[in-house]
């Protein structure tokens, strides 16, 4: 991964807008740099790995759509470097204009005249577009007579007909009924996971940044004021501090950071605590994976059930015999709980993606596309004999 | 310096190559400037029942129009000659460039704003939209020239050799506007009055290019500045070859070169110039 080239890479990108004052023509036309200006983008600087998604969050006029139009291309930028490896397909905002007269064929034609795709191949694509966008018979009719959802399903198979490497997508994800939202989502994951796609996703809807990106950005005034993990950026953008946590039972610092494992072998690992109050401690625990397009999904869960009540140092044994996992690196999630003297449950120590400190579980060993491996004997039936 | 052309040309790919990049153009660039010229043609008469039919009868209109005030009303005669067929074919065959100039130059103001829904959603040089909007102009230049081929016909005259040379006319026409066109489309962006004055003007320097009157007519004073009219020199090298078999004047031939590499430099200059500043006002 790391030594594949970054599919965008942004350093230092400042956009500013010039504003609408008399005489702004020949402030232009003489380069003069003290035209009156809005600055929209201000030293950005962004990475996204080839093969994944990065998240874009922010409020309107935060600058996501300017830096989405500055990344692809559309806008100059004044200052910084921008370089995008590979083909690029925006999808920046709905219901591209144009004429109104146009029907579905001609405006999907048109896109193709502008983006440059000719000859016989046009032909299977608007069949497919047709198809896609399950507009039927509306298809072949103007656009003036389309409902905006159904300008968005045209606009969306349309540009996403080609394949592309790097998507810049502008809260494209969040339009039409959820029907189609689902259709939009799973031709997404396609050209993610078996594609390679990469991109950048700028929303308001942090749990499609949760699902589509590893990590992502919050831009505000056209600064990045913080980024990294997506569900530690999503849970600050929300206003939500990390569980405060009670004091009692805490995961020994000997804890690792990563877990080897191997598929189908008896797993068993050790888990130092220290109980410094007493009271019924409960322990749970979870392995979760990250898949890109569907999210964190949880593969193995136990809730958390009483261990032990005596304060003191102890070693939990945890053990999950013939390791159910395809090979890939999981995150194993840890939680530590005590009951509170009225009765209510306090979390007292967490290790786990949503704090960011879970732990690294790597499985080696057979690779599958399942998430998991069942422990399936199938045995040939006696065979009977036919009944004439 | 042949020799160094024609290697400089292999390399870049053939002699098209090496003009477009002499301008910082690439082929791709001449193959997207045709569709927009062919979606421009679409977007002007769709949903007009009689389409792009339009493109072919407004001229047609327009010429029969002159025929009747000119030669009908005002009974206007070449001087020497007594018939009015004379007459309509010299002003059709002016009046038909002068079509393609007026119509290039308006279609070039509003090719930036009129495509900025495309400028606001993708990537390209946006250059070339007033390179496109002059290729439409050429229909209503090119309906007037049958026009003036079945008069010469009826007239008893018709192709000559010097028509060889109304190609080479038609580039240095198309080059001419299309530098207006690049200063007064980018300008449009900003300042959006060029549009409303813009007919007048055009009006005004129809009617001050002897265009509908010979250049014998203009005042003696003022005729060598006449002379030097872009849009006379224009009407003239077409003129010239279509009517009398005449090469154009090899000094008119080269003001209008000076003219065309003048306005096409300036009009890149200026549209580049400001270009990435219309995403600010579209």
């Amino acid at each position: 991964m790391t030594t594949e080239p970054a599919a965008i890479r942004c350093r230092d990108v400042t956009k500013r807008f010039v504003l609408d004052v008399s005489g702004a023509l020949w402030k232009l036309l003489r380069a003069d740099t003290r035209a009156p200006s809005f600055v929209a983008l201000d030293g950005i600087n962004i990475d996204v790995p080839a093969g994944e998604f990065v998240g874009l969050l922010g409020r309107n006029g935060a600058g996501k759509s300017t830096l989405l139009r500055t990344i692809g291309g559309i806008y100059a930028a004044d200052r910084g470097t921008i370089r995008v490896n590979g083909k690029l397909t925006g999808l920046y905002e709905l219901g591209i204009g144009g004429n109104d007269h146009l029907n579905g064929t001609q405006f999907a034609r048109r896109w193709f005249d502008i983006v440059g795709v000719g000859g016989r191949k046009i032909g299977e694509l608007i069949d497919e577009i047709r198809d896609f966008s399950e507009l039927e018979a509306a298809f072949e009719r103007p656009l003036r007579t389309y409902s905006s959802g159904m300008r968005a399903r045209l606009y969306f198979a349309v540009a996403t007909a080609l394949p592309a490497e790097v998507y810049i997508i502008d809260e494209m994800l969040s339009v039409g009924d959820q029907y189609f939202q689902n259709k939009c989502w799973r031709r997404l994951r396609d050209r993610l996971n078996r594609g390679g796609a990469s991109g950048v996703l700028a929303t308001h809807d942090w749990t499609a940044i949760l699902k589509l990106c590893p990590t992502c950005h919050i831009l505000e005034g056209g600064r990045i004021v913080s980024g990294g993990r997506s569900p530690d950026v999503v849970r600050d953008y929300l206003g939500n501090k990390a569980t405060d946590l009670a004091d009692g039972a805490k995961f020994s610092s000997a804890l690792p950071a990563r877990v080897a494992a191997r598929s189908l072998d008896d797993f068993r690992m050790d888990i130092p605590i220290e109980v410094s109050a007493p009271g019924a401690v409960q322990f749970g625990a979870s392995i979760e994976r990250f898949l890109p397009g569907y999210g964190w999904e949880h593969v193995i869960h136990r809730s958390p059930g009483s261990i032990l009540d005596k304060p003191g140092y102890h070693t939990i044994e945890l053990a999950i015999p013939n390791l159910p996992l395809p090979a890939a690196t999981y995150s194993l999630c840890l939680f530590l709980t005590m009951l509170s003297p009225d009765g209510g449950r306090l979390i007292t120590d967490v290790r786990s993606w949503t704090h960011g400190n879970a732990l690294a579980l790597e499985v080696d060993g057979a690779r599958s596309r399942g998430a998991m491996r069942l422990q399936l004997s199938i045995a040939r039936a006696t065979r009977h004999q036919a009944v004439a | 310096m042949n020799r160094f052309l024609a290697s400089v040309a292999r390399q870049t790919g053939g002699p098209l190559s090496l003009v477009l990049r002499v301008f910082d153009f690439e082929k791709n660039d001449a193959r997207l400037g045709l569709n927009f010229a062919r979606i421009m043609l679409r977007d002007r008469f769709l949903g007009s029942s009689l389409g792009s039919a339009w493109a072919v009868l407004n001229p047609v209109v327009m010429l029969l129009l002159f025929w009747f005030v000119f030669s009908v009303v005002y009974k206007s005669r070449l001087p020497g000659s007594n018939s009015s067929l004379s007459y309509v074919i010299w002003m059709f065959s002016g009046y038909g460039p002068w079509l393609a100039n007026s119509e290039a130059i308006v279609n070039g103001t509003n090719s930036v704003v009129s495509q900025g829904s495309v400028i606001k959603n993708m990537a390209f040089k946006t250059e070339i939209l007033p390179f496109s909007a002059a290729a439409v102009a050429v229909v209503p230049m090119a309906v007037s020239f049958v026009m003036v081929l079945i008069l010469l016909l009826l007239d008893g005259r018709g192709p000559n050799l010097t028509w060889t040379i109304l190609p080479i006319v038609l580039v240095l026409q198309m080059g001419f506007v299309i530098g207006i066109g690049l200063v007064l489309g980018s300008s449009q962006v900003f300042v959006r009055d060029i549009a409303q004055i813009l007919p007048n003007l055009l009006t005004l320097m129809l009617f001050l290019s002897p265009i509908f009157y010979p250049l014998e007519q203009f005042p003696a004073a003022i005729r060598p500045i006449a002379e030097l009219n872009p849009f006379y020199l224009i009407a003239n090298c077409y003129r010239e070859p279509i009517l009398s078999g005449h090469w154009p004047p090899p000094l008119e031939l080269f003001a209008l070169v000076i003219w065309t590499v003048g306005s096409m430099c300036f009009g890149l200059w200026y549209f580049r110039r400001l270009k990435n500043y219309f995403t600010d006002r579209i």
